[in-house]
């Protein structure tokens, strides 16, 4: 099915492109039959559309990069194609164009791609579709059965701590950190967690591989010392059953 | 479906959910606003398709753009438009994409016959692959581009030409009227009346003495509910809705807006609707 131009004369795109490009760029071009005068409302109005969208997506960003924050989405939209239909997924573009493209920036606030991941997984999670789940028990031994995680979670890793928030101190603060960050089955909110690098890399072992969680963290742990399975089954259950509590593991495969 | 119905904004969603009233009769969504959405808005959206019936008002066609029509998301959007039974579905005629760029927002096409064509194949293709018609609205704009015709004869040819719908909005109608000086009265009756299968009534904010936004931000004002009465006696029942974007202010005081559309409507259409 052909969805081609072909039936466009070369002065009507030239027309509509010219519109299209100077709505992005702000630089005002002479349009065909345009009133010159009144084109920066379309440039305005479009604007507004996406300044509203992205500093409602990243209130913590556009507050911590102040007055640049304006020149930044400026950037953003007038040299980055936005492909998704849907405007609310419009901010995940946002966060690749400034990973990608602006390094400058990323040197004199390190911490923004990890603050952007951390305000847009909220996002995420709080509106991505819902995933049917498939039958499971709330009995069971973690021990020798497969657990079932909510699947909506993400384990996301963090060079710098942007939830504790203390952004003035962040850069000293560089290090490996996980979060782990879910939407609530019952309350379909989203909440955050810390969690251990040991947890962490077990959850997402769990994840790729299917494995059993005790087997998982009897892996990871070598990273981080000697423990047998007995002793690790001892010292996990704490974190096993916060994780429980919290909605990211539901019950075990039936 | 006829009536009068309401946008449904998270603002208001739940006071709409939770209404007692008798108005709205239906609501309005945007479907990009609402497709692949879960969690608890798609719980809320469930809701509130249970109590009215939907109608739904696209922004990501751009059934005027140069570049060729989304497949994906036509695809897309016919998996949610039968889901939840959509029997009208309408669009902006206008652009919001630009080479390949979307722009969130509504640019004017050139009033040109070779537009007329382009858009005439463009929404045959739409009505194919959506297997329902296609509603256009009639947008305002605060300049033409590139214009050889008549807004009102670039409107007619598309609609007589595609074999598609009217969204007309008498607000839009209002506001071009006053930013083009034309006769909005001239201007409806030169438009195929008979192919209105939907309106819409919106607030509007002057700007300058010559210029009026369409910013869906106020109320009706009395001369845009004036018109809207004499335009309603030459068509047959259709649905009609209130659009409020933003400055959305308590769901009762939209109220008063709804009856007030409601009165009208009865005075005009009741004896047809009985019929």
């Amino acid at each position: 099915m052909g969805t081609s131009a072909t039936e466009l004369r070369k002065s009507t795109i030239i027309a509509q492109n010219k519109l299209g490009n100077y709505v992005r760029n702000g630089n005002l071009v002479e349009i065909e039959g345009a009133n010159s005068t009144r084109l920066h409302h379309y440039r305005r109005l479009v604007f507004n559309v996406i300044f509203d969208t992205l500093s409602s997506a990243y209130p913590i960003v556009r507050k911590e990069l102040g007055p640049n924050w304006k020149e930044l989405v400026d950037r953003f939209f007038s040299s980055c194609d936005c492909r998704n239909y849907q405007v609310w997924r419009m901010p995940k573009e946002f966060l690749d164009y400034v990973v990608q493209g602006e390094k400058a920036l990323l040197q004199k606030v390190p911490f923004l791609s990890d603050l952007l991941l951390f305000e847009w997984i909220e996002i995420e999670l709080y509106s991505e579709e819902d995933i049917g789940l498939k039958g499971y028990s709330t009995k069971g031994d973690w021990e020798t059965d497969k657990i079932v995680l909510n699947p909506h979670h993400r384990v996301i890793k963090l060079e710098y701590p942007v939830y504790s928030k203390n952004y003035d101190s962040m850069i000293s603060l560089k290090g490996t950190y996980y979060l782990l960050v879910l939407r609530d089955l019952n309350e379909l909110k989203v909440r955050f967690f810390e969690l251990s690098p040991l947890f962490a890399q077990a959850i997402m072992q769990v994840e790729k591989n299917e494995s059993l969680l005790l087997d998982s963290l009897f892996v990871v742990s070598s990273q981080f010392g000697k423990f047998d399975r007995e002793t690790l089954k001892i010292k996990s259950q704490p974190t096993i059953n916060m994780l429980f509590e919290r909605n990211l593991i539901l019950g075990f495969q039936n | 479906m006829n009536g009068i119905g309401l946008g449904f904004r998270r603002d208001i969603a739940i006071d709409i959910i939770e209404s007692n009233s008798k108005l709205p009769e239906f609501i309005e969504v945007a479907p990009e606003n609402w497709m692949k959405m879960g969690g608890y808005w798609k719980k809320q959206f469930d809701r509130a398709t249970e109590k009215y019936p939907l109608v739904c008002h696209g922004l990501s066609l751009s059934i005027g753009s140069v570049e060729e029509l989304d497949l994906d998301f036509l695809k897309d959007l016919k998996v949610f438009l039968d889901q939840y039974n959509v029997s009208i579905y309408s669009e902006h005629l206008s652009y919001s994409k630009c080479e390949n760029a979307h722009l969130y927002d509504l640019l004017p096409i050139p009033f040109r016959a070779d537009a007329v064509k382009h858009i005439v194949n463009r929404i045959k293709m739409v009505q194919e692959i959506l297997e329902r018609p296609l509603v256009l609205e009639n947008v305002s704009y605060y300049t033409p581009v590139a214009a050889e015709m008549t807004e009102a004869e670039f409107i007619s040819s598309i609609v007589l030409e595609s074999g598609c719908k009217m969204l007309l909005d008498v607000n839009n109608v209002y506001v071009n009227a006053f930013n083009h000086n034309y006769d909005s009265m001239e201007f409806i009756n030169s438009i195929p009346l008979d192919k209105v299968a939907y309106m819409h009534m919106a607030g509007h904010n002057q700007v300058a003495p010559d210029l009026i936004i369409d910013t869906h931000g106020q109320d009706i004002i009395d001369p845009v509910f004036g018109l809207f009465d004499w335009t309603i006696q030459k068509l047959r029942p259709v649905p009609v809705l209130l659009e409020r974007d933003f400055n959305i202010p308590e769901l009762n005081s939209l109220e008063n807006e709804l009856t007030k559309l409601k009165n009208i409507t009865n005075k005009h259409w009741e004896p047809q609707l009985q019929n």
